[in-house]
């Protein structure tokens, strides 16, 4: 089994200490086995994410001294770690909106109880479970495998369906495990850690949202979108976070709210 | 059929009149949406009216020119309709009561109108005069139902806004309780620090912590049950909670919103706290006597979670939980202009409910709110 990486980000060294006995007693409950590394400041947490990856869920502490935890999570989202899980920790309850637009998994006051911790974890288990799940299609007779957590969107126009989706900069491989090098793709770099990139193939989306997952909104007849890659909702646009919006056509308004809710539903831990 | 030639110009005619009429009562269905039946009695009569005065007015004989006339005479009616009726398009509407009364004048003209076409009146006259005070009646009807609609939107949004000053009110007293402890607590901050460092002195770590946890739970204000810092949000449920945990065993919140999410209009309050009144109350009359309040703002979308213990699974009334209340007068505006109020804003609510769990879930944008 995979380690799972936990980052932990706080100035009060004690705090760090008891929270990452805690991850360890709820990884240990849920069977996972998991590796952390602590950070006591803004500026050394990104100092080393210039050199490694980034972890699979951090808990980040909102007000660090010099670089708050917001600065880290600007830093995570526009380098490499758009898949990284944020959890935000404070003392306070207050939370500014700039918080929120860096999709954090999810937000705890101190003090933090394991189970909150081990919930929080099995949580963000669970999504990147999801995202590992590959999908495959056939362009020029190759087949090609993207993991599904990578993929932003589809746009299909006429017969031909446009996948776009992250490319870690370090490890190309990991993104289309099938290497092609071919004159179909269109390479946008958005900096030195991730980029985007675009590929077609002939199909129909219609068969296409059958096989993705159920993060995978079908808004327009022509758009079906990764909703863990959604900057914004309305009623009737999708703003995803590369920055792109989407029309969410007449037909398919009702139905998409109606899986936006029980999208952000799941997100939610309601307990009994 | 009716004795008479029908020129084809007469035919023209009668087809115009027929779509127009169509149209327009389509149109209007459309504005007065809340109360089809009341419309539909009140057009009835109007339309009827609009007909009998040009027959009347002409004698008894039937010709294409009367039905022309009456056409355009009601014509002439729907856009006086059509002025008024513009705001009720929105309304949730007036109670049963005044609606009723409203009801009976259309009706009563109606009657009043066959009678006249049974019985044999003369001189027609009269009865041309008899259908156009009728006329006259229906349409002061319509002026009469935009003024109450009108004054009923006024009294609902004055409730809305005193229940608001009190929600402040409590907010302002919360506060100065939490500003007041720390002032305390600061206070005695030198009583306090000597105390500590006594212990620690000699060696009593525990009573040290002891204390501590002592000095925090001075500084806790009980009656702060949120803090988000958003002005509206924290007045709402800090009131509401207050309110909630003296008559329940178990209230649970966890609320995670933005400070800066400043909903434009009334509605999140109004949504909110009638699904808090409502849960309360139906805990209240369970064993558990438990709920939890889930808010959660994320990717532009606003979700309010309500569960509550309830005591039997809700009655459904065709599409909707029935209410369990005994007393119709007491509902509130209920769950039905909640439901309305969601829907206007592009917003979805469910209910559901599972063994002796009542929940309801509730999702806004945030562009809309």
């Amino acid at each position: 089994m995979e380690k799972y990486n936990v980052g932990i980000c706080d100035d009060d060294k004690i705090f760090c200490t008891v929270l990452e006995e805690t991850v360890h007693l709820a990884a240990r409950a849920l069977h996972q086995k998991i590796e952390t590394e602590v950070w006591y400041s803004g500026e050394s947490i990104m100092r080393d994410l210039e050199r490694i990856p980034c972890p699979d869920i951090l808990f980040l502490d909102i007000e660090l001294y010099e670089r708050s935890g917001i600065d880290v999570g600007r830093f995570i989202r526009d380098g490499d770690g758009y898949m990284t899980h944020i959890v935000y920790v404070s003392s306070k309850q207050e939370y500014a909106m700039q918080l929120f637009r860096l999709q954090p998994l999810d937000f705890l006051i101190k003090p933090i109880s394991e189970e909150q911790v081990r919930e929080v974890l099995a949580r963000s288990l669970k999504q990147r479970a999801q995202g590992k799940a590959l999908f495959e299609y056939q362009a020029g007779g190759v087949f090609y495998r993207v993991p599904c957590g990578e993929i932003l969107y589809f746009i299909s126009n006429d017969k031909k369906i446009a996948i776009t989706a992250k490319e870690k900069g370090r490890d190309v491989n990991c993104c289309f495990a099938g290497g092609d090098t071919g004159n179909r793709q269109s390479m946008e770099r958005t900096g030195d850690a991730a980029r985007i990139c675009s590929r077609e193939f002939y199909g129909r989306l219609k068969d296409v949202a059958e096989k993705l997952p159920a993060g995978f909104l079908m808004i327009h007849q022509s758009y079906i979108v990764n909703s863990d890659y959604v900057a914004e909702y309305t009623y009737e646009t999708v703003k995803m976070q590369d920055g792109s919006v989407f029309n969410i056509s007449k037909p398919y308004r009702k139905t998409t709210r109606n899986r936006i809710r029980e999208l952000e539903k799941a997100r939610l831990h309601v307990g009994i | 059929m009716w004795g008479y030639n029908i020129d084809i110009q007469g035919m023209l005619i009668m087809a115009i009149a027929l779509v127009l009429n169509v149209i327009l009562v389509k149109k209007l269905t459309e504005v007065f949406a809340g109360r089809r039946f009341w419309l539909a009695a009140a057009l009835c009569n109007v339309e009827a009216a609009c007909y009998l005065i040009p027959y009347f007015a002409r004698g008894r004989m039937f010709y294409v020119q009367e039905m022309a006339a009456g056409s355009f005479l009601f014509l002439a009616c729907f856009f006086l309709i059509r002025k008024t009726g513009m705001r009720s398009g929105e309304a949730g509407g007036l109670n049963g009561r005044r609606g009723a009364v409203l009801f009976v004048i259309p009706v009563t003209g109606v009657i009043a109108l066959g009678a006249m076409l049974l019985g044999d009146l003369e001189p027609y006259g009269v009865a041309a005069l008899i259908s156009a005070c009728i006329l006259a009646a229906d349409l002061s009807v319509f002026y009469l139902y935009d003024v109450l609609l009108q004054n009923d939107t006024h009294v609902r949004q004055r409730d809305i806004y005193r229940r608001q000053t009190d929600h402040y009110r409590n907010q302002l007293e919360v506060i100065e309780e939490s500003q007041d402890r720390i002032r305390a607590l600061r206070h005695d901050m030198k009583n306090h620090m000597l105390h500590l460092s006594a212990e620690l002195r000699q060696g009593h770590c525990e009573d040290a912590l002891r204390y501590l946890e002592e000095m925090e739970e001075e500084l806790q204000n009980p009656a702060e049950y949120v803090r988000t810092g958003n002005r509206e949000i924290d007045s709402l449920l800090n009131y509401k909670m207050q309110k909630a945990k003296q008559v329940l065993a178990v209230v649970e919140s966890d609320v995670n919103v933005p400070m800066e999410l400043m909903p434009k209009s009334f509605d999140i309050n109004v949504i909110l706290g009638n699904l808090l009144d409502n849960a309360v109350e139906a805990a209240q009359k369970s064993e558990r006597k438990w709920m939890k309040l889930t808010l959660r703002a994320d990717r532009g979308v606003f979700l309010i979670h309500i569960a509550n213990s309830c005591e039997r699974e809700p009655e459904k009334g065709g599409k909707y939980f029935r209410s369990t209340k005994e007393e119709p007068g007491e509902h509130g505006i209920g769950l039905q202009n909640v439901r309305r109020m969601v829907e206007r804003q592009n917003g979805e609510i469910e209910f559901a409910c599972e063994g002796e769990i009542f929940s309801v879930d509730v999702m806004l944008y945030m562009n809309e709110m």
